[in-house]
């Protein structure tokens, strides 16, 4: 919660959660994973799972890899920034209009990265 | 001279719940008022982090969880080895002051903001129990 990028990684989940693929994603807490909060490491095992880091510490990616999670993508919100260097988010409190739009851009990516691992997924069963 | 240590101030991840805004909100809050206080990455921290697993080892810290699976509070435990010196869980604050519970993961509601203040005395209740310890 120390950086502004991981704002952007939190607002861009709930993008994809509340409004582009509600009935297709769920979030997870990511200290729950590796705090042995059993409900949640058994989703993470059981199911696809798409990270969403803020930086390149990748805690997330780490964390859920830990958890023995079935990771399908990875979007780090780092690199997605490099190529849009325009959307600087404010700071970590307000993002402001560019870092909302970074965040909306990064649920973009990660609505179409949900797209393809359901695609995978039915396309094995 | 003796440096006195911060406050590590610990904040839920809690993406998943809207409990988990109110502790973030509220936790950067103190943050912006007081020079006393820090807050590390918790998933940072749990991941590995050795900047982070120093800071919890060498000052007091207390956590601020979402809900009852006070995952930052156990993960202290676990990877700093160490027990938080106060560990705050707003689902209790909201029931205690039948508050309504709050809805929104993403935003805090004018209605929510009553329960911000709530736990905001309560964190910074336990920093001055916490320093006065220390001292």
């Amino acid at each position: 919660m120390d950086r502004p990028l991981a704002t952007v990684s939190r607002y861009a989940g709930y993008h994809v959660l509340e409004k582009l693929r509600p009935d297709k994603t769920v979030l997870l807490c990511t200290p729950a994973l590796i705090g042995g909060v059993q409900e949640d490491v058994t989703f993470a095992k059981e199911n696809p799972v798409l990270v969403i880091d803020g930086c390149g510490e990748k805690c997330c990616e780490k964390i859920v890899n830990e958890a023995k999670g079935r990771i399908k993508a990875v979007i780090n919100v780092e690199d997605v920034l490099k190529e849009h260097k325009d959307l600087q988010p404010e700071s970590r409190a307000k993002l402001g209009p560019k870092g909302m739009k970074l965040a909306e851009i990064v649920g973009e990516m990660a609505a179409k990265k949900v797209d393809e691992i359901l695609a995978e997924v039915n396309k094995s069963e | 001279m003796k440096i006195k240590p911060k406050i590590g101030l610990i904040s839920c991840s809690g993406e998943g719940l809207p409990e988990g805004m109110i502790s973030r909100v509220a936790t950067r809050r103190i943050l912006e008022e007081r020079d006393d206080v820090v807050t590390i990455c918790l998933p940072l921290f749990l991941a590995g982090g050795q900047e982070e697993r120093d800071f919890v080892k060498d000052n007091p810290c207390i956590t601020v969880d979402g809900c009852n699976k006070m995952c930052a509070a156990k993960g202290v435990q676990m990877y700093g080895k160490v027990h938080p010196k106060s560990s705050i869980v707003i689902s209790d604050i909201a029931e205690k002051h039948k508050h309504l519970k709050p809805k929104s993961k993403s935003r805090i509601e004018p209605q929510d903001e009553k329960l911000v203040e709530e736990t905001m005395k309560h964190i910074t209740e336990e920093i001055d129990r916490v320093k006065e310890e220390e001292e």
